[in-house]
This record gives C-alpha cells, sequence and structure tokens, in this order.
C-alpha cells in the first residue's frame, strides 16, 4: 500500500478495522476454547454443583430430594462408620504413602546409574502401573490366599507362620496397602527418575573433587535438589491414598457389602459409594463427598505451606 | 480467507458433538431405547453386530417391540442355557413382532449397576434381582405391578408356584414379578473322606433320625485334621449358611415376627452364634477361608453347606464321591429357601409385551433347561419340572433340596428397612466375633444396637 494511500485512510476507519480483526481474533480464541469449557463445565462444573446441592437434601436415588440444610453434615459427623473409614484411611494413607515413596526414590537412584539393561528395569518397575487394577487385586488376591496362596507358600519355605492376609481384621488393612504400594511405586520412581536427571551432574563432579561419599552426595546434593519432585509426589499420592477405592473395592468387597473382613478395608470412598449406590442415599453420599473434599483441600494447604521450609526450587 | 474460518468451524464443529455426546442417552439395545419400536429388520441386522442374543426377523407386520432382559448367570454354562432361552423366547414371539435380547448382567456390582440404570431410565425391561433386594427395588417406584396383567390372562396360574415366594411378591393387591427359580441349601458331603474315617454319612445319620447340629460338630471334629489341612464343616461367611443358618436352626430369627427389628440379642440367636465360635476356635473350618469352595471341591474339607447352584462346580471340579443330605436338625428343622424373582421395568414401553417374555423365561420348558444344567431348581411345583431337576444327578439324593421345600424359611424383603444396610452391619460384626474380638453376646446386642437406623427408612 502507498504512502498516499495510506494517508487516505480515515484515523476511524482504522481504529474500526483495527476492532474488527481484534473481535474476530477473540471469538476464534473462545471458540477453540469452547470445547474446553463445556467440556469441564458439563461434565465437571455442574456435577459438582449438583452434588453440593444434593448434600444439603435427603436426596435418594429416585424421587425428588427436599432441602433439609446441614442435616447431612451433622449426621456424617455423628456416623461411627464414618469414623471407622476416617481411621483406616489415615491408617492407610500414611503407611501407603511411605512405602510408595521412599523404595521409589531408592529405585530410581538405582536406575538413575549408568547399568546394563536399564530400560529392562524400568520397564518391569512400571508394568504394575499400567496394568488393570481390577486384574492387579484378582492376582493379589490367588497370591494372598491363605490356602493356596503363594506368599503364605513362600512364608512356609522359611518356616513363617501362615498369614490370613485377607480373611483377618488385623492383615487385611496391610493387604491393601502393600498392594497399593506395589502398583505406585513404579509411578513415582519415573517421576523421581525424571528429577535426577535435572540435577546438573557438576554438582556431584565438585563435590568429589572435595572428597564427599555417595552417601554425602544423596544427602547434601540428591535431595535437597530432588525436593521440589519430591513434594510433587508427595501431594499427588496422598491425595491419592486419600480417596482410596479400587483396590480395596476389588481385593475385599463382600456379597454382604461389607468392605474385608469386619470392614477393616473401609476407606471413607467405599462408605461413600456403598451409602450412594446401596443405600440409595445420594445426598448423604454427597455430604461425606464434600467432608472428604475439604480434609484434602486443607491438608494440600498445609502440605504446601509446609514446603516453603523444605522444598528448594532454586 | 477460508482457512481463517477453519478453526472457529472446527470449534463448532466439535462444541456440537460435545452436546450431543452429553445430552445423548446410553443404550446397549439394538434399536436404542428400552422396550422402544422400530424396523424390525434394523433389528436383527444390529443384534449380530452386538454382544447380546442375534433375535430371529418378526414375522409380522409393522413395528417389533424389542425387550431387553437381564439375569446374572453363576457361570458361562448357565449363561448359555440363558442364551438358549433367549432363542426359544424369540422363535415363539416372532409372530406376535416381539423381539428378545438377552442381557447377561455383570458379577460384582450387580445391584448397584441396575439401581442406577433404573434411576437413569436405561435399566432392562425385565431383570433378575436376589429376594432380599426386593423391598429396596419395590420402595424406587420403577417397578410393575403385573396383578392386571396376571388377572387378565387366562392361561397364567400362580398356584403353579411355591406359596412362598409369590406371598413374598404380593403386597398391597399387587403383584410386583415372578419367581425365576429357587434353591435351598443343603449338605454337601465328600463320601470317600466319610468312607476313610468309618463315620457314618450325613444322609445315613438323618436316615436314622440323627443328624443334628451335636451330632454335625462330633462328625466334624472326627474329620478334622489340622497337620492334613484337612477340615470337618465349611461354608461361606455370609448370612445365608452363616448367620442365618445357625441362628435358625438354633431356634432364633435374624429379624423379629414381623420384619421390623434386628433379633439376634435373643438367647436363641446367641446360642448359634456361639456354636459357630466354637467351630471357628476349634478350627474345624478352615478359618483363614472366607468361603471354602474351593477347599471342599479340592478333598479338604468333609461337609459343606451351601445352595444348589453350587453343584455344577463341585460336578466339574471334585475328584471324589460325594452327595448331599439335608441341613443338620437343630433346635428346629431349618435351612434357607433362597430365590430370586423377574421384575418388570415399569419404564419399560409395552408392558404387553414383557409380560409375553416374562411368561416364557419362567414356563416350566424354561425352568426344566436350567435345572436340566443344574444350577437351581424350578420355582414351579409341576411334577414335569420337578422330575427333570430330579434327574439331573449328581448328587444322587437330589430329593434333600426338595424336602427342604417343606420347613425352608424364604429370603425375605426387608420390606421394615434395608437389608443393604442390615446385612452389611451384622456380618461387619459377625467377622469381629469370628475373630476373637466381640463375644456371642456382645454380637447379639451391638447388632440390634447398630442396626436401628436400617429400620427406620
Amino acid at each position: 500500500m502507498s504512502k498516499q494511500a495510506q494517508a487516505t485512510v480515515a484515523p476511524g476507519t482504522a481504529r474500526r478495522r483495527f476492532g474488527a480483526i481484534r473481535m474476530r481474533e477473540i471469538m476464534d480464541a473462545y471458540g477453540m476454547l469452547m470445547p474446553t469449557i463445556l467440556g469441564a463445565g458439563i461434565f465437571f462444573a455442574v456435577p459438582l454443583a449438583i452434588s453440593f446441592y444434593l448434600s444439603f437434601t435427603n436426596a435418594r436415588l429416585f424421587g425428588t430430594p427436599s432441602f433439609i440444610g446441614i442435616d447431612n453434615y451433622l449426621a456424617v459427623f455423628r456416623d461411627p462408620v464414618f469414623y471407622t473409614a476416617m481411621i483406616n484411611t489415615a491408617i492407610f494413607s500414611v503407611s501407603a504413602l511411605f512405602l510408595s515413596t521412599v523404595p521409589a526414590l531408592f529405585l530410581a537412584v538405582l536406575l538413575n546409574e549408568k547399568l546394563k539393561g536399564l530400560a529392562f528395569f524400568r520397564s518391569l518397575f512400571f508394568i504394575p502401573v499400567v496394568a488393570s487394577v481390577v486384574a492387579v487385586s484378582l492376582l493379589w488376591r490367588y497370591l494372598l490366599n491363605v490356602d493356596f496362596g503363594f506368599v503364605n507358600y513362600a512364608f512356609s519355605l522359611v518356616g513363617l507362620p501362615r498369614i490370613e492376609w485377607l480373611t483377618s481384621p488385623d492383615f487385611a488393612l496391610l493387604s491393601v496397602i502393600l498392594v497399593f504400594a506395589w502398583r505406585t511405586v513404579g509411578y513415582n520412581m519415573v517421576i523421581f527418575l525424571a528429577g535426577l536427571q535435572g540435577i546438573p551432574r557438576p554438582l556431584y563432579e565438585a563435590s568429589s573433587i572435595d572428597g564427599a561419599s555417595r552417601w554425602q552426595q544423596f544427602i547434601r546434593i540428591t535431595v535437597p535438589m530432588l525436593s521440589p519432585t519430591t513434594f510433587f509426589i508427595l501431594v499427588t499420592t496422598l491425595i491419592r491414598c486419600l480417596q482410596i477405592f479400587d483396590e480395596p473395592y476389588a481385593l475385599g468387597f463382600t456379597r454382604s457389602n461389607t468392605a474385608g473382613p469386619a470392614d477393616s478395608m473401609l476407606s471413607v470412598v467405599i462408605q461413600l459409594y456403598r451409602e450412594a449406590f446401596l443405600s440409595t442415599q445420594m445426598g448423604y453420599a454427597s455430604a461425606i463427598a464434600w467432608v472428604l473434599f475439604v480434609m484434602i483441600m486443607v491438608i494440600t494447604f498445609v502440605q504446601f505451606r509446609m514446603s516453603r521450609r523444605w522444598v528448594n526450587y532454586e | 480467507m477460508q482457512w481463517q474460518q477453519m478453526p472457529s468451524k472446527l470449534s463448532l464443529f466439535m462444541i456440537i458433538a460435545l452436546l450431543i455426546a452429553a445430552c445423548g442417552g446410553i443404550s446397549t439395545a439394538p434399536q436404542g431405547e428400552t422396550g422402544s419400536t422400530g424396523d424390525a429388520g434394523d433389528t436383527a441386522e444390529q443384534g449380530e453386530t452386538g454382544d447380546s442374543e442375534v433375535a430371529p426377523e418378526p414375522s409380522g407386520d409393522g413395528d417389533a417391540v424389542t425387550i431387553r432382559w437381564r439375569t446374572r448367570p453363576s457361570d458361562a454354562a448357565e449363561q448359555a442355557v440363558y442364551e438358549g432361552l433367549n432363542e426359544i423366547a424369540n422363535e415363539q414371539l416372532a409372530d406376535q413382532n416381539i423381539v428378545v435380547e438377552y442381557d447377561p448382567g455383570v458379577n460384582q456390582g450387580y445391584f448397584e449397576k441396575l439401581k442406577t440404570e433404573l434411576a437413569a431410565g436405561n435399566a432392562p425391561d425385565i431383570f433378575w434381582i436376589g429376594a432380599a433386594e426386593l423391598a429396596d427395588f419395590v420402595a424406587t417406584e420403577q417397578i410393575l405391578d403385573l396383578q392386571p396383567l396376571a388377572d387378565n390372562d387366562s392361561e397364567f396360574n400362580l398356584d403353579d408356584f411355591y406359596e412362598q415366594p409369590i406371598s413374598q411378591l404380593s403386597r398391597d393387591g399387587k403383584l410386583y414379578g415372578l419367581p425365576r427359580d429357587i434353591s435351598t441349601m443343603v449338605t454337601y458331603y465328600n463320601v470317600d473322606m466319610f468312607e476313610e474315617a468309618g463315620l457314618p454319612t450325613p444322609a445315613e445319620l438323618a436316615a436314622e433320625g440323627n443328624w443334628t447340629l451335636d451330632t454335625m460338630l462330633e462328625t466334624a471334629q472326627q474329620l478334622t485334621d489340622p497337620d492334613q489341612q484337612r477340615y470337618g464343616l465349611g461354608f461361606g461367611n455370609w448370612w445365608g449358611p452363616a448367620w442365618g443358618y445357625f441362628v435358625n436352626a438354633s431356634g432364633g430369627s435374624i429379624f423379629n415376627a414381623d420384619g421390623t427389628a434386628c433379633a439376634l440379642n435373643t438367647p436363641e440367636a446367641v446360642a448359634g452364634a456361639t456354636l459357630v465360635q466354637t467351630l471357628y476356635n476349634e478350627e474345624l473350618i478352615p478359618v483363614g477361608d472366607a468361603d471354602s469352595e474351593a477347599l471342599f471341591n479340592a478333598g479338604n474339607v468333609g461337609m459343606y453347606f451351601n445352595g444348589r447352584w453350587f453343584a455344577p462346580g463341585v460336578r466339574t471340579n471334585a475328584e471324589f464321591n460325594w452327595d448331599v443330605a439335608e441341613m443338620p436338625m437343630g433346635e428346629q428343622q431349618s435351612t434357607w429357601l433362597f430365590w430370586g424373582p423377574y421384575l418388570v421395568n415399569t419404564q419399560t414401553e409395552s408392558p404387553e409385551a414383557a409380560w409375553e417374555v416374562l411368561k416364557i423365561l419362567t414356563s416350566v420348558e424354561a425352568m426344566s433347561q436350567v435345572a436340566q444344567e443344574g444350577t437351581n431348581i424350578p420355582a414351579r411345583t409341576n411334577q414335569e419340572a420337578v422330575d427333570v431337576f430330579l434327574a439331573s444327578t449328581p448328587p444322587e439324593n437330589n430329593q434333600a433340596y426338595i424336602a427342604g421345600t417343606e420347613y425352608a424359611v424364604a429370603e425375605a424383603p426387608l420390606w421394615g428397612g434395608s437389608w443393604a444396610d442390615y446385612s452389611g452391619t451384622v456380618q461387619s460384626l459377625w467377622d469381629q466375633m469370628i475373630a476373637g474380638q466381640i463375644t456371642p453376646e456382645e454380637f447379639g446386642q451391638q447388632a440390634c444396637e447398630q442396626t436401628t437406623g436400617a429400620f427406620s427408612q
């Protein structure tokens, strides 16, 4: 376009043209964002809002719900079964968190070395992560069978007693912890590996020159430099632990609707499921869901606040 | 330029697709809707590509009605029987333009899935449930009253069925379903193990009039050898053979007379629980096995309490001689009459077509086929059906199942409360008792204290 032609375009016309282009860009941007906005709205925000509303009603799976205020929330805190579920979930979470992070860190450090068959071992430890939880749980039901299971057979070879892994209230939750940890270690290991590979090699080289041992390198370099990764793993794994459902359901849900012997595998989400789909108390189940949500939020908030003291982002 | 508009058009397309996906219903029926009408030719064609049974093309004029039905088979052999029944139903109803489609249910989570489908409006037209679940399903107000259809059908006679299930299904002048089949609980026993031990079998003791809870305990003690991993007795740790049977046989009951409260704290119920605790304490049963079916089939358990559905598995797996006897006599002769009805969904578009299908599914011929396979006992008292059942051997003593129908306590819906809540709470306490964490008295007391909420729903 020549200078003469540019000069003939009035400033107002240029602004309008610019405005039209800008508007079309905005429309295009929103058009492209809309599938995600609608998807999140229809499949996430709307059900969330409905669940929040239902928690203040006496909704069953059928019929019209009536507003009952905070009665469901009061009932949750008066329900002894909820406290059983809470205690089980707490024991599970603490134990499973430890057993699925500490071994994962050591495995990751091991597999970060230049060893033969590294890719094979990395894949091997990751297989439980991609395996179906139901298939894995069925497999473990056989392995942990008190009479025919391989675990008890192995115990008997070394003189250890027979353990009622899935049928004793004393051991059932331990079985769930072990199966969860076995499934989760591989995933956490891969995340740790990614973190390890981001640590600059010169740090190790410099410390070697200064005479640091491997253990000192691990404590003084690896652990602090991995702290953002560790923090991520702790937060996400703990949330998964607090929401545990698949493993206790597949390992121990009985035809009498109990989760393991004497409800020893009962988690908060299993109780929620039982109330919603077996007792059809959707309002009450929604209240449990929101109590759990607030608990997870508070715990995660505390984790973030505490992370300032030990997570190093430099 | 044209390409500049592409993102907007693509986004618009995705939004529409998303909305259609979100708002569209889910249906496994070839024609889409439950009980929907449509072109019969299309139905047969689409049915061939699905998992469900292939339906022959109805011969009548006009649109065909599709009736989808569901029952939970115990195993592949039983599923094959139901698939065969589906073919028969399609052949018999082709001239009425009714297409019948069998939809085998999932094993775990069967009732949860069904309730959710009912709430979502895409449950099958006809579905089977366990009798104990009946009250929960009727409470959903999604169950069709079949009484008007039965009244208008001159060929249909309710008197052909066993009385207990029909009396449970008839309430307030309504008929909520028809029983698929029944099963009584009996004592399966390993004949070879008894011969080896030189002990009289339960059937022999029963013939002498000496098959009691006491002789059962003595026999179990004599058969048990923990070093050999051999146990005298076994039963599944669920309400039927566990707290249900032992409480009833000891003269108690799991509910009060009108089913409005727990009755597990009576001296009789506590006596039943105490006997079971003895069995566990003395390790006369496989303590660590919640369901010793596999151990019985492997020849490690002498006697095993279960329903008729257990028989096909024993036929397949047991490498020893076995037979059955009635349940041991306690303070009263007792066993359970397990049963489950087919119910019709109120949302079916053609109750008449559903009724025609239901009649075929509960016919003498249908029940005979299931009985022949060995899984259950016909719910009809017709001699023809009973004869087919008696001829389905082993076990030789099929009469033990039939004899039990005379005195059995029928599995009953908990009209005055929630069975899911009641059974779950009681089972949890029962597990604590057999683990030695609480006494039988505490079990009874706590069961009745903790289940009051189950009766107020």
